[in-house]
């Protein structure tokens, strides 16, 4: 030994279990920051990708724009891409509804309008259409096609290109054509749309202030990209911005969570030892020195737990990303597994020196504090009150649960941190609950009752079709099909079999509307949020029951002569268990308790708040209760299996 | 030379109907390489008195010298420093360090001074301790009597003006409390160490230069002893 610091090191390898125990909470909060921010980027970045893909990439859209105002804009400095699209209106193929459309080459890449074969059309009776559409009709490309156009024009067409199918006129079953830009400037446009992607770095809300103003555009003439605004943050929806500032301060509430997890643990760790406090100043250690002691070991916890926490978080993310991949390669199949996120191991390591840092400083203090007379006389004992107890307890339960719900309730600072950290962990679940709800969010989701196919016609559609339909393999009939519109579910892995069979057992009269698509996309972000946030809040409350546990050991352990002294003058081992569980018990409930009624208003508020329905989480909070029993149980289980095992005179004798 | 002296001491505890006296005018002066005894019933002041002594605590009123400072005009962190330097303590129970060996616990107020251990002087400490064989060892792994040698290893560390030795035998069987008593007879007539020490042994009070009896917080020197 060098220095006096090097108690720090001495104390925690002597008090391995505690060491253990405080280290571990530290890696879990580190890891579950590390795992959020990790996951957070990860799920920016894909869902970023998700909406290039369905909604294209470009910031800003003016319907309707003259040529002055498109020439304007596309020489603006700040200005990457632009280009326009044409609604063309209504065309025939064989008497089916089709849309025509135009769209400048340099920007199709990003509106998602790749070309999987082929060319873009160039010349007058060129035409571009969708894959899935050209594999309806059985053509290829270099065929013709006839095509009334919205002027009344019928004209054979060539198919120059084929482009990868778009899911929202698949679900429609109304193909897009492209026509060349010679023969979109005969027809009369419906609606065209100017888009506009902007440089990177460029302040977007800024850049359109300037653009309408320059231009005198009006306001309801310009679009924006909501998706991928909010993922830049660059949003003004106002939806949007609520959702944010929910996840802020539910992030808050996560740190406050922590800390007061740490701060408890470390709290614990130092009252134990408010007598060698005392020695050491006894001795002549000064306040500054026993602050420095305390910080050192705290320092020392975080060297151990933040390695692990970053990787524990980054196997978070791991495990995440690969449910997610797993459990929806259809939309997840292009997530990275392995995501190595700068952000989210700067947030990680920033949030474990923060916490423990604050969650260290006060019991630093109080352990600075501690005056040497302690050591001498030894009285760091609790003291009761002078006003005595009226033995409500004792007249209401046997004498040994009155005595453990009094231990509870008698030390008050030890009660506050239980019942705190307990509350906020349940605080916390029934707020996050809120944001797991698909019809909040915006999003439809696969119900029992979600189609997958939909069929429907002008015509009528007998009962036999859909008894014909019915009997087909992995195919339900939804509801009770009208003649104009019948409803399946598919229930097979070989999907695309089954829809072909499908397709058979129709006829030209009847149009397959494919929800499938649709219907996986919402179900995506449905799910990610799902598993990102239960996972988030059962991380949480393994954190707070670990803090459970380790106050309970301590509490238990710190009286251990108190308990010996119990059993010498005659209380059994199972009035010990029952005192024991009666003072766990009481933490946990009123923990509980507290928990379930602020957390009900949190619900109750965030869902005003968002202008939703609430109903009384019933369920949930059973389901709370419940595992709150379950804890305080399984907290006391350690210690006491230690308490007995020690002989009671042995206890006795060292008083 | 006084290396300790107080002047008409007052100590009181709360306020009212629960109001102690726990000190009541006292003054004597130790002079150094003195061993001065205290002895008196539970509850007669013993504890307060070393407390005030030991610079642990603020007397009501009253003044006390040590090393020719007036102790209670420090400041906190003064206070410290000067205990650290100044005042040794040895306990009933022991109270070392528990993750600390024995020679790590005896090095520890030198380096809560941030001075380097003279590794002579401590070498010579465990021999006259008897414990340089067990130097390694864990507090835990020693007896009582051992426990108590390491308490007092710990007070010479420094070379400190004043011992004080709360009832050091109080916990040991006759066979130790004899050696603690020649240990810190030894460090007076060796080290010519200042040694106040309470005890509830008239026996081991005999040992003393001086005996001061404590009775409901007066403090009465009962003469020299035999010596």
């Amino acid at each position: 030994m060098k220095n006096y610091l090097d108690l720090a090191p001495k104390y925690l390898s002597g008090h391995k279990n505690k060491t253990r125990l405080t280290v571990l909470s530290v890696i879990m909060a580190v890891a579950l920051v590390v795992g959020i921010f990790s996951m957070l980027d990860a799920l920016v970045t894909f869902e970023k990708a998700q909406v290039l893909k369905s909604e294209g990439n470009y910031h800003i859209l003016i319907r309707n724009p003259t040529q002055t105002e498109i020439d304007t804009i596309a020489s603006r400095i700040d200005v990457e891409n632009s280009g326009i699209l044409k609604d063309l209106g209504e065309g025939k193929i064989n008497d089916e509804t089709c849309a025509l459309g135009y769209m400048d080459g340099n920007f199709a890449g990003n509106l998602n309008i790749v070309l999987a074969e082929g060319e873009a059309p160039k010349n007058d009776h060129e035409i571009m259409l969708e894959k899935w559409y050209l594999d309806q009709l059985a053509l290829h490309i270099g065929d013709t096609i006839n095509i009334a156009l919205s002027n009344g024009i019928t004209d054979d067409y060539v198919i120059s290109g084929v482009i990868n199918d778009w899911g929202a006129t698949k679900a429609a079953s109304i193909p897009f054509e492209f026509v060349s830009k010679g023969t979109s400037e005969g027809l009369s446009a419906v609606t065209s749309q100017y888009f506009v992607l902007l440089k990177e770095g460029v302040n977007i809300q800024n850049a359109e202030r300037e653009i309408a103003a320059g231009l005198n555009i009006s306001e309801d003439r310009v679009g924006y990209n909501e998706g991928l605004l909010a993922l830049m943050l660059q949003t003004k929806n106002n939806r949007v911005l609520t959702f944010y500032l929910i996840g802020v301060v539910l992030f808050g509430l996560v740190l406050v969570t922590g800390v007061v997890m740490i701060y408890n643990t470390f709290n614990i760790s130092v009252m134990d030892r408010v007598r060698q406090f005392g020695l050491l100043r006894c001795i002549g250690a000064s306040k500054k020195q026993i602050r420095r002691i305390v910080r050192r070991e705290s320092l020392i916890i975080l060297l151990k737990a933040i390695p692990i926490g970053v990787l524990g978080g980054m196997f978070i993310t791991f495990i995440c990303s690969g449910i997610l991949k797993i459990y929806n390669p259809y939309l997840f199949g292009d997530i990275s597994i392995f995501s190595f996120s700068g952000i989210g191991i700067g947030a990680g390591v920033l949030t474990g020196f923060l916490t423990v840092l604050i969650a260290s400083m006060l019991p630093a203090k109080k352990a600075a504090k501690v005056s040497p007379v302690n050591a001498v006389t030894g009285s760091e004992t609790v003291k009761i009150s002078g006003r005595q107890k009226q033995g409500v307890f004792t007249r209401l339960f046997p004498v040994e649960i009155a005595m453990g719900v009094n231990n509870a309730i008698n030390k008050k600072r030890t009660l506050i941190l239980m019942t705190s950290s307990i509350a906020i962990s349940i605080i916390l679940f029934l707020g996050f609950s809120v944001l797991v709800n698909p019809a909040f969010m915006g999003m439809k989701t696969d119900e029992p009752y979600t189609p997958d196919l939909t069929l429907t016609s002008d015509q009528v559609m007998t009962s036999e079709l859909s008894l014909k339909l019915s009997q087909l393999e992995d195919v339900k009939v939804l509801g009770k099909p009208t003649e104009h519109l019948i409803d399946l579910q598919l229930s097979g892995k070989n999907d695309e079999q089954t829809v072909n069979e499908v397709a058979a057992v129709i006829d030209d009269t009847i149009t397959l509307h494919d929800k499938r698509q649709m219907n996986a996309e919402a179900d995506n972000a449905f799910m990610t949020i799902a598993v990102f946030i239960y996972g988030f809040v059962a991380v949480i409350a393994l954190i707070s029951i670990l803090n459970m546990i380790n106050t309970m050991n301590t509490s238990i352990v710190s009286r251990s002569k108190y308990l010996a002294m119990l059993r010498a003058v005659g209380m059994s081992d199972k009035q010990l268990n029952k005192m024991v569980l009666a003072q766990s018990i009481t933490y946990s409930l009123t923990g509980c308790i507290i928990g379930c009624g602020l957390g009900v208003l949190l619900q109750k508020k965030l869902l005003d708040f968002l202008a939703a329905d609430w109903s009384f989480p019933l369920y949930q909070i059973v389901g709370i209760t419940v595992i709150c029993i379950m804890t305080g149980t399984l907290s006391v289980i350690g210690p006491l299996k230690k308490i007995k095992k020690t002989v009671i005179s042995e206890t006795i004798t060292s008083l | 030379m006084n290396i300790l002296s107080t002047l008409n001491l007052y100590k009181t505890y709360g306020m009212g109907d629960t109001k102690v006296e726990a000190l009541k005018q006292v003054s004597f002066s130790v002079s150094k390489g003195e061993f001065v005894s205290v002895i008196g019933p539970s509850g007669s002041g013993k504890s307060t008195l070393l407390n005030m002594v030991g610079a642990l605590d603020q007397p009501t009123s009253g003044m006390v010298m040590i090393d020719g400072r007036e102790v209670h005009k420090m400041k906190e962190e003064e206070l410290s420093v000067f205990r650290r330097r100044n005042i040794g303590f040895v306990f009933q129970s022991f109270n070392l360090i528990p993750e600390l060996n024995v020679e790590e616990n005896i090095v520890l107020p030198i380096l809560l001074d941030y001075q380097k251990p003279d590794q002579n002087y401590i070498k010579e400490l465990l021999g006259l301790l008897g414990l340089t064989e067990r130097k390694r060892h864990l507090p835990s792994q020693l007896s009582g009597g051992q426990q108590q040698r390491v308490a007092i290893g710990r007070a010479l560390a420094t070379k400190p003006a004043i011992i004080l030795a709360d009832e050091p035998t109080g916990n040991l069987d006759s066979k130790n409390s004899q050696d603690v008593m020649n240990l810190l007879k030894l460090s007076v007539d060796q080290y010519h160490q200042t040694v106040i020490m309470i005890t509830h042994n008239h026996s081991y009070a005999s040992f003393a230069d001086r005996v001061f009896q404590v009775n409901d917080g007066m403090v009465r020197e009962l003469g020299a002893s035999r010596r």
